[in-house]
């Protein structure tokens, strides 16, 4: 029994000097997202901070090394909610998690009566915030990046669907949605990439994804069309329509907020 | 090993995945399709974007679950699915392992259970073992490894074919890991009639069902197909060698030039067997090759076909302990291989030793026994 954990202690200590051997060579070797290529840069570091190895080492020992999500039980503590993705600590079995705005936002919608036949929509910059929605809603969501998954099993007509309601999410995100590059920077180059592709096979021309040639009025009027009936944004967006209002456009373009958490609201198009 | 002593030890760590990766119930990239095996009541708008995918025709399992769903709640059916799920993983491992060692070495049980209870990436495309999630992939694979059981420990043959089609019908990528093993036992057996016809029927079938239900050849022919390829390579890079992380394609060579070295090292009667493996293997990985390029077919990932061996390849190293637990090569190289996939999910290391250890050491290989 002693040289059996003396051999676990043995090989614990053996495995956390190979992980910071592991460590120092890809610290040395930084990998950074070049956004003008949109390829992977590589430069040299030669960086090498022990807590930064032991933050690191000790995060992926205890929590999940994979995306995943979890209902209700997390690591052994009870929790009233889906969770995704928990960070550091709060990873150990039986420990406290935080739980987020876009949470508390998700189980207040979730509580909300909504309009069944309607679509919500929220900004493609907020796709990683926002992923547990399904759980909390029979409304379809009107695009994710998620929901590209599906798009090879589809005929081309329904795939063309896909591809539209990326073109309408990606103007209204990129000419006027307000939480724009304000959470993930990756997104951006996401769209940029998926952009790219459609030019280059003559889906869209250049000038169908430019937002000089849209106006919010336009864009609501074809999301409306398609029965989008809901909003998730900044709580700043009732301000920009009346702002819009003030300067005469069409009335149809007005949404009405329904509730907020902090910064996050629901909005309904009206 | 006593039967209750492995019933203990697949509790204990079902107890231990729980506590440690909590109860998963969907990995990020495989929500779009999960959600709909246990949503019951459905979506308010049926024919949305979510569905036009059909995934509710995708298989009986999918239908199964929203059956029971509906009675016991969504997610009691989750939760009662995930243990079960995870207990039987570890019960028919170590079942397998007991009958193909007949070792009483509990600490050999535990570094197995200790290897298969975090993800090891089997390969970059994200096939991974063990099963976890509230997936139809996971049901196929513990189907599968019940197979195994059967085909390897009990001999009972046909029971494993039925399985097998059990687990295709559910998910045919899944049910692959089954047919290296199963070709190798019938090359073994001298082509008998009987199983070869069982085995090529089975296999036929499985297939029919599958591209039947999803994928129709003439989407092959589609006029917008070099956008299909195009947002296929943008979306899900990983399913490509060439955008794998380096240290993962060193894993996924080391794989095969592991089976080849056991070739060189196994009985001379049983080289054909593991020939007929290996040929089975390469057979796949030229299939997903093609099927990658053809974008619509592209349903098999690199890996899928190597779930079951790398188990027998963990049962394999980790058996190479030696029984006098000393600080020798052997025992230290093999609890350090286990504790790095135990606390940083990577095999990198185990397949490395794997392959000395049996170029090195004299004693008799497991897989003799499996045959």
């Amino acid at each position: 029994m002693k040289n059996i954990l003396k051999l676990f202690f043995f090989s614990f200590i053996l495995v956390l000097i190979y992980q910071a051997v592991l460590y120092t060579v890809t610290q040395s070797v930084q990998k950074k997202w070049n956004t003008q290529t949109l390829t992977h840069n590589y430069r040299i570091t030669g960086k090498f901070s022990i807590k930064h190895f032991a933050t690191r080492a000790i995060n992926k020992i205890i929590s999940r090394q994979y995306f995943t999500f979890e209902p209700y039980i997390l690591r052994g503590r009870w929790v009233d909610n889906f969770y995704y993705q928990c960070h550091k600590t709060e990873c150990l079995p039986f420990q406290k998690a935080k739980i987020r705005d876009e949470t508390l936002f998700l189980k207040k919608l979730k509580n909300f009566k909504l309009d069944e036949k309607k679509i919500i929509m929220f900004p493609i910059e907020l796709d990683e915030n926002f992923k547990e929605i399904i759980f909390y809603t029979k409304l379809p969501i009107y695009f994710s990046h998620v929901g590209l998954g599906q798009i090879y099993y589809l005929n081309k007509t329904e795939r063309m669907k896909i591809i539209d309601r990326y073109r309408n999410s990606f103007l209204f995100d990129e000419c006027y949605g307000l939480f724009k590059n304000k959470i993930f920077g990756q997104s951006a180059n996401y769209n940029h990439l998926f952009n790219n592709i459609l030019i280059r096979n003559k889906i869209y021309g250049e000038e169908e994804l430019n937002c000089k040639n849209y106006s919010l009025q336009e864009l609501v009027i074809e999301l409306k069309r398609q029965k989008v009936g809901y909003l998730i944004e900044h709580d700043d967006f009732e301000f920009l329509t009346r702002k819009i209002k003030n300067q005469k456009v069409l009335d149809s373009t007005i949404v009405k907020k329904e509730f907020c958490i902090k910064k996050i609201c629901l909005y309904k198009f009206l | 090993m006593k039967n209750i002593n492995i019933l203990f030890l697949s509790l204990a760590f079902c107890v231990i995945v729980i506590l440690r990766k909590g109860m998963i119930y969907t990995f990020a990239s495989d929500t779009l399709w999960v959600h709909f095996f246990t949503r019951a009541d459905g979506f308010a708008l049926e024919n949305d974007i979510l569905s036009s995918s059909q995934v509710l025709q995708r298989n009986y399992w999918i239908m199964l679950t929203r059956f029971i769903s509906s009675y016991l709640g969504p997610l009691t059916v989750y939760y009662i699915y995930y243990f079960i799920n995870t207990f039987f993983q570890f019960f028919l491992v170590f079942k397998i392992f007991q009958k193909i060692s007949e070792s009483s070495s509990i600490i050999k049980y535990i570094l197995i259970g200790m290897t298969i209870s975090n993800i090891v990436f089997i390969s970059g495309s994200l096939v991974y073992i063990p099963a976890g999630g509230a997936n139809y992939k996971e049901t196929s694979y513990i189907l599968i490894l019940s197979a195994v059981y059967f085909l390897i420990a009990n001999k009972r043959y046909y029971i494993s074919q039925v399985l097998y089609f059990l687990s295709a019908i559910i998910h045919l990528p899944s049910s692959v890991a089954f047919l290296p093993l199963n070709f190798a036992i019938i090359v073994k057996k001298k082509f008998r009639p009987i199983s070869l016809i069982l085995f090529i029927l089975f296999t036929n079938i499985c297939l029919i069902f599958y591209f039947s239900g999803n994928t129709t050849f003439d989407q092959i022919f589609f006029e917008d197909r070099a956008l299909i390829k195009e947002l296929f390579e943008f979306r899900i890079p990983y399913l490509f060698f060439e955008n794998w992380k380096f240290v993962d394609q060193i894993s996924f060579i080391l794989i095969y030039l592991n089976i080849i070295i056991l070739i060189l090292k196994v009985k001379k009667v049983y080289r054909t067997p593991m020939l007929a493996m290996l040929f089975s293997h390469l057979v796949y990985l030229l299939f997903v090759n093609f099927t990658n390029e053809l974008t619509f077919l592209s349903i098999f990932k690199y890996g899928f076909d190597l779930r079951i061996l790398i188990i027998i390849l963990i049962f394999e190293f980790i058996n190479k302990l030696k029984d006098e637990l000393t600080f020798n090569f052997y025992n230290t190289a093999i609890f350090f291989s286990v504790m790095e996939v135990f606390l940083f999910n990577s095999q990198f290391v185990l397949l490395l030793f794997f392959g000395v250890f049996i170029l090195l050491d004299k004693r008799e290989l497991l897989f003799n026994k499996f045959f």
